[in-house]
């Protein structure tokens, strides 16, 4: 073989092997056979505490926020005498890349357990990197909290080591057709065709599914679906996808997709083609810093399930204080998955203790047994608290509009900030 | 899908705008590998690195990425000349395998210092003409997707007169061809190795500079441009630098069209299946040849 066949066979290897590991992705969910491993007690001077986030890849700001609130807390748990009823060991945050992929997800998973002997994982933010490696930590017998993975099948494996502390989106995706029903019955417009917008990912098709569910429902949706579009994430080019959507004309879009970087490209083609719906409802990149920060202005009247609005601060002290503490310790921007990093290690701290050991079945009795109130935690929730599943029963989300260029809390009606802005003007009349 | 004239019209301007940027990106990665032959896994980081550049420079000095173009273009020549000189060249007759460790170390080095350096965090260049769009009826043209065609086009232009006009496109040319013999008649084929690797890279970074303003700015950017740029130099014979050009063309008109007329998801798979047809139909690309002579 030549030089230059061999370099084509590379390339080609490559590029079909990135094939491979989409399609491998996508087989995850099927339930596995465990054989779980208890190990012995241990005199302990230090719990460690795996953290499985992206800090390469697409979603890499997302999981730099997580990273600094983990190392933080745990600095801050270390300060104030570390777990008291271990005797006041330490905390130590081991931090693994995930690069946004399951397959990385999973090797560093059985990484953290194997080597660096870690006695709980929080991760990992990606549902298809969640699903794919917290396999490892039921396989081995390590408690996993799920941060912020919200596909729906994810505590419908039967796992006994497996904990969700934030919603999934069959809960959110509900949130949308309220606030959209709301919506019409405050300003007396008629809404009847929408689209649906994902990117192909295990999270954005979980919520994709949930919508196209609830929509079915008459009471709730029952609006035409008039365009349904999946893309891939990461795309260098949205045209055809927004002309399509204009082409389709839908009153409201409901859209989701992870990336901020592909948030920002729809923004921008929408305004390219000139095409702007009654309501724009998305999750995913639209809702953070970042991309408001990067359109501008062009990011007005986007409705999002936020998580994450400043007017928080104002309806919960400890969101103010905890919001106020990272800003001014890390210089980042403040967003769900730093809140949701937050929370899980409030909850490590809380079940530490009150484990009072570091075996695996201690920690895990102890997750069954939580009931932390929600004064604790930033989330706008009731507390923390399983059920038989592993399911926290009390996570709501925050619906946000971008007013003004900041993101305004619209819904539930507890939390409403300001009047919602509905329908929203279109690139014309916003000149 | 029902396709209307003014439809059909706008999916093909951008595409062509779309596939205007990928020819450049792969000029570069073709000079690279005609003259070179070695495959630059760094490229697209390169051309990342490059719209980080251009950001700063607009956000921290107020430079219109259309003005720092030419800073760009001599920044990243630069960059480039000196990249072969101190970690290229030493590997130059090493096996493949070296070769690309090199590179996609390079890459590797790149991407991470650059999230350590100015975070993940996405950015946006955003100038008074990033928002500017014509319109004709129902045609809308995007002012900075045009600009960036229009440079784009401009500069394979001068870079086509350049190698077949002067003395060193000369020289490059034959080193390309057979550099033992280009060796013999007296080309310092180490000058030429560095002037098409500073060359290759300059075309990265008018590129990156380019897209940075209607295209969101991270440290992945590159793998996005990248992949495409991979496809169409094989497309368009590995080593011919025209061929990759006429391939990027076709690549973005192809994709933008896939993705409106089939499904958006398969988008990046339609360009795969073409590459992998012609790996094993014509393995020598479409355009046959290295480097024009």
């Amino acid at each position: 073989m030549n030089k230059k066949t061999i370099i084509m066979t590379v390339i080609a290897s490559i590029l079909i092997a990135g094939i491979a590991a989409t399609a491998f992705f996508t087989t995850l969910l099927q339930p596995i056979s465990v054989t779980p491993t208890v190990s012995g007690p241990q005199r302990v001077s230090e719990v460690r505490i795996g953290v499985l986030t992206p800090l390469t890849g697409p979603a890499a700001y997302f999981g730099e926020g997580q990273k600094a609130m983990a190392e933080l807390m745990a600095k801050k748990i270390n300060e104030e005498g570390g777990i008291r009823s271990l005797g006041g060991a330490k905390v130590r945050v081991i931090v693994a890349d995930t690069e946004g992929k399951p397959e990385v997800g999973k090797i560093q998973a059985e990484r953290l357990i194997v080597e660096e002997k870690v006695h709980l994982i929080i991760g990992a933010l990606h549902s298809g990197v969640t699903s794919a490696a917290s396999i490892e930590a039921e396989r081995y017998g390590i408690p996993w909290i799920c941060e912020t993975s919200s596909h729906p099948d994810l505590t419908r494996r039967g796992f006994k080591w497996f904990f969700r502390i934030w919603g999934h989106d069959e809960i959110f995706a509900k949130e949308y057709f309220l606030l959209l029903r709301w919506l019409q019955e405050k300003t007396g417009i008629k809404i009847n065709t929408i689209a649906f917008i994902a990117e192909e990912t295990l999270f954005a098709v979980g919520v994709a599914h949930a919508w196209e569910k609830y929509n079915l429902d008459p009471n709730l949706g029952g609006y035409k679906v008039v365009a349904n579009i999946r893309h891939p994430s990461g795309v260098s080019d949205l045209t055809s996808e927004a002309l399509t959507l204009k082409a389709a004309n839908p009153d409201v879009v409901f859209m989701v997709n992870t990336p901020i970087p592909d948030a920002i490209l729809w923004t921008k083609t929408l305004k390219q083609v000139g095409f702007f719906p009654k309501a724009l409802m998305t999750t995913g990149g639209f809702t953070f810093p970042a991309y408001l920060e990067a359109v501008g202005m062009d990011g007005e009247y986007i409705i999002g399930r936020g998580g994450w609005s400043l007017d928080l601060t104002s309806v919960k002290p400890k969101a103010k204080e905890v919001y106020e503490w990272y800003t001014r310790e890390t210089g980042k921007d403040m967003h769900i998955y730093v809140m949701t990093m937050h929370a899980a290690m409030v909850l490590v701290r809380d079940v530490l203790e009150r484990a009072g050991s570091v075996e695996p079945e201690k920690i895990r009795q102890a997750l069954i047994e939580t009931d932390l109130s929600g004064d604790e935690i930033m989330n706008p929730w009731k507390g923390i608290k399983f059920d038989g599943t592993g399911q926290n029963i009390y996570p709501i989300d925050l619906m946000v509009q971008v007013i003004d260029g900041k993101f305004r809390m619209i819904w539930p009606s507890g939390f409403q900030a300001v009047e919602p802005i509905f329908p929203a003007p279109s690139w014309e009349e916003r000149k | 899908m029902s396709f209307s004239p003014s439809i059909f019209l706008n999916l093909l301007i951008a595409g062509i705008f779309l596939g205007g940027i990928y020819s450049l990106v792969s000029i570069g990665l073709t000079l690279i590998f005609g003259t070179l032959k070695l495959v630059n896994f760094a490229h697209g980081a390169l051309m990342m690195v490059s719209m980080y550049l251009t950001f700063w420079l607009w956000a921290l000095l107020g430079i219109d990425p259309l003005i720092s173009l030419p800073i760009s273009f001599g920044l990243f020549f630069s960059i480039g000349y000196a990249l072969q000189k101190i970690l290229i060249m030493p590997i130059i007759q090493r096996p493949v395998s070296a070769q690309m460790l090199m590179t996609l170390g390079l890459l590797l080095v790149i991407q991470n210092a650059v999230i350590m350096l100015w975070s993940a965090t996405p950015r946006q260049v955003v100038t008074d003409f990033a928002n500017l769009i014509f319109r004709y009826g129902e045609l809308y043209i995007n002012f900075p997707r045009f600009a960036a065609f229009v440079v784009a086009m401009t500069l394979s232009g001068i870079l086509h007169l350049f190698l077949t006009r002067t003395d060193l496109g000369t020289a490059i040319r034959a080193t390309a061809q057979d550099s033992e013999t280009a060796k013999v008649l007296g080309i310092d084929v180490n000058k030429v190795y560095a002037l098409s690797f500073g060359l290759g890279t300059a075309c990265a970074a008018v590129a990156g500079n380019l897209i940075s303003t209607f295209y969101p700015i991270d440290p992945f950017v590159g793998d996005t441009f990248l992949l495409m740029a991979f496809i169409a130099i094989v497309l368009g014979s590995m080593g011919n630098y025209i061929g990759a050009f006429i391939a990027g063309l076709i690549l973005g008109v192809v994709e933008i069209f896939t993705a409106f007329v089939l499904s958006s998801l398969l988008r990046q798979a339609v360009p795969l299946i073409i590459f992998l047809l012609l790996l094993l139909l014509k393995p020598e690309g479409l355009f046959g040849g290295r480097l024009r002579e």
